[in-house]
């Protein structure tokens, strides 16, 4: 990481965009993971953060686009005394993930389902969680209490 | 994320070191694949070394236990850190499945 991206990341928010693409991951996770080092995030909060990240993004890369183009996804993380935010912006079909169907957690090994699960551990990690529609948009916005220390 | 393969007897261990992201869940799917017929049904996943996972992974996980256990055989995890422990918690998996602290443990439980 260069100190261009330090200067930006100490400002208010930090903002970036990703393709559609799996192989993103690679450049998602050395943002999100140097975005809660300068913040002095603890180990535990810096995963589960990056967890609902990747979840919401790999959503989106699934599902949001029937097409086989490049579209941008845009990523603003923020981080004030206690909490992170985060905002995930898609120019995909509609698709609110708060009305997905839960994971089945009742079931046994036989008939445990695969979908879902991804979507149960973006609810449990988060405090917050809102979905709006705008402008052909879907726009998420997460908060994540972290209890952060005035660095 | 890199896989060492071990083998104790009839289990193979693998040990998983780094990520586990939708990428690499891709790549560890196959190596699942390839690692288990009838004469390799037992298994360890050892999570010492491995610092964060998703829901690829633990798809990738459940669908390993369940050809396992069609071939009568089983898989069995251990020494995962309490973050990663706890995404297995959430997910209920720790109700069918065996998480252990250490690998010595996983290996006696067969």
């Amino acid at each position: 990481m260069t100190s261009d991206i330090d200067n930006i990341i100490k400002g208010k928010s930090f903002s970036f965009t990703l393709d559609n693409n799996f192989s993103e991951l690679d450049r998602l996770h050395p943002i999100v993971e140097h975005f809660g080092h300068v913040h002095g995030l603890e180990k535990r909060k810096k995963f589960e953060i990056n967890l609902v990240v990747e979840e919401i993004f790999t959503n989106i890369i699934s599902y949001a686009y029937e097409d086989k183009n490049d579209h941008p996804i845009l990523f603003i993380l923020l981080c004030d005394k206690n909490n992170v935010t985060i905002r995930i912006e898609d120019d995909g079909a509609p698709f609110n993930l708060l009305e997905a169907e839960p994971a089945d957690l009742k079931a046994d090994l036989e008939y445990r389902s695969i979908g879902g699960l991804g979507i149960h551990l973006i609810r449990k990690f988060v405090d917050e969680i809102k979905y709006q529609r705008q402008e052909n948009k879907n726009i998420i916005t997460i908060r994540i209490n972290c209890g952060i220390k005035e660095g | 994320m890199e896989i060492i393969t071990n083998r104790d007897g009839e289990i193979l261990t693998l040990k998983l070191k780094g990520r586990l992201d939708t990428n690499a869940s891709m790549e560890f799917e196959q190596q699942v694949e390839e690692s288990t017929n009838q004469n390799t049904k037992n298994m360890i996943i050892d999570f010492s070394d491995l610092e964060y996972i998703c829901s690829s992974g633990l798809r990738v996980i459940i669908q390993a236990a369940k050809k396992l256990k069609s071939l009568q055989g089983e898989l069995v995890l251990c020494s995962m850190e309490d973050y990663i422990q706890e995404v297995f918690e959430i997910s209920g998996f720790d109700t069918f499945l065996k998480i252990f602290a250490s690998k010595e443990e996983a290996l006696k439980s067969f």
